[in-house]
């Protein structure tokens, strides 16, 4: 069994906690919450979580966020994720509110995002959020203003590379490809993959609490 | 400036990064404007450019975790204000990004195969390319300059492959492979990226 946060991880002056034996050193903000026995590798996927929040980042019992996954954290974000969720070198990208439940799973370089929405931005404004970002002595990534809630219910599975774009909610136990970018809800148990994220079928919803039981 | 806010320093030619997790220096053979900064020097990893300049960067640009990767040959330009994060630009001969371009995570820019086509050279490749070979045997590959005009926006874990010029204010959306030219002021998607709208 790993190590997890809570024994690992020791609370310093500056309020960040240090994981022992880490070898990125900024440590993680003390408005990052977990439930017990959760695992994290390393603090260098929470170099950009600038969320102010007070529990900005919630991380559920027992999950765990594995290799570089990463957290960029705009100052009003509030991201919630359940129990028992893999994290795999997957980077979540928050300005307003990500929500993922129970029993997930997500790979590596796959993209959770509640912010890309420059089609509805004009050249000028572009260059405006460029221009702030550039004269920023903190450098903070350059959110758009607008944001759309993404929400995982329980037991998705999110392929590599996947990008999970703002607005969309993954219904329960469904699974997305890899590289697919899904910019639609995803029904509970179906299957999308490819371009246009086409259902190519739908699971049988075994994961009800009998089944889990035995 | 407490340590855990700050994660951008200056880039700076020659130097070390303050700070720095990654136990390497910024190349000497860069041209830098003012205001531009990094959060790491091993962003240099694979910078094997010659050229007096192989990296071009104006001012107030922002490089966070990106591969500034080049053959010998290589020329990487970067505009003004351009915002790259966590991408690859992978250059053999040269790579031009305008200014106020906006490069998301999980993006690779590429301007060459890197290996020849054809089957007999590319085993002639892994020979040259061995613990016991000799670079200097390599095969010639195809290599073709990649432009990309002022405020582009590419999204997350798109692919830009060789020989392909995006015009200005283009938008790349997320996970497009993009291999052929883009007009100005369009937006593409998919694999190969197509204009949608």
């Amino acid at each position: 069994m790993r190590k997890n946060f809570t024994q690992a991880g020791t609370k310093s002056a500056d309020m960040r906690t240090y994981i022992e034996g880490d070898w990125y050193h900024r440590g993680i903000p003390a408005n990052v919450i977990t439930g017990p026995n959760v695992y994290i590798d390393t603090s260098y996927g929470f170099a950009a979580f600038n969320s102010l929040q007070p529990g900005a980042l919630f991380i559920g019992e027992a999950s765990g966020c594995y290799d570089r996954a990463s957290f960029i954290a705009a100052e009003n974000a509030r991201i919630q994720v359940g129990k028992y969720c893999i994290l795999n070198g997957t980077t979540i990208i928050c300005n307003d509110h990500i929500s993922i439940g129970d029993h997930c799973m997500v790979s590596w370089g796959s993209v959770i995002t509640d912010t890309w929405l420059p089609v509805m931005y004009s050249i000028e404004d572009r260059q405006a959020l460029l221009m702030k970002t550039g004269n920023d002595p903190l450098r903070h990534y350059p959110f758009c203003n607008e944001s759309k809630p993404v929400i995982l219910e329980d037991n998705c599975w999110v392929g590599f590379g996947a990008v999970i774009m703002p607005g969309v909610t993954l219904g329960k136990g469904c699974i997305v490809g890899c590289k697919t970018i899904v910019t639609k809800n995803v029904p509970a148990y179906a299957v999308v993959t490819g371009s246009g994220e086409k259902i190519v079928k739908y699971l049988h919803p075994t994961d009800n609490e009998e089944t889990i039981k035995n | 400036m407490p340590p855990s806010s700050q994660i951008f320093y200056p880039l700076m030619p020659g130097a070390k990064v303050p700070d720095d997790w990654f136990a390497g220096s910024i190349p000497l053979n860069i041209e830098v404007g003012e205001e531009t900064v990094i959060d790491s020097s091993f962003c240099f990893k694979h910078f094997f450019s010659t050229l007096p300049a192989g990296l071009r960067a104006g001012h107030h640009v922002t490089l966070w975790r990106t591969a500034i990767s080049t053959e010998e040959n290589g020329l990487i330009e970067i505009g003004d204000y351009s915002y790259i994060g966590n991408a690859a630009l992978v250059c053999y001969g040269q790579i031009s990004i305008g200014k106020r371009v906006m490069i998301a995570g999980g993006v690779t820019i590429a301007d060459a195969d890197f290996h020849p086509l054809d089957p007999a050279l590319r085993m002639a490749d892994t020979i040259a390319l061995s613990p016991v070979g000799n670079s200097k045997n390599r095969p010639p590959v195809s290599a073709k300059p990649v432009i990309i005009e002022d405020d582009v926006w590419i999204g997350f874990n798109a692919t830009i492959l060789k020989g392909v010029h995006i015009g200005a204010g283009a938008i790349i959306s997320p996970g497009a492979v993009v291999i052929e030219n883009v007009a100005a002021g369009i937006t593409v998607a998919g694999n190969p990226a197509k204009p949608i709208n």
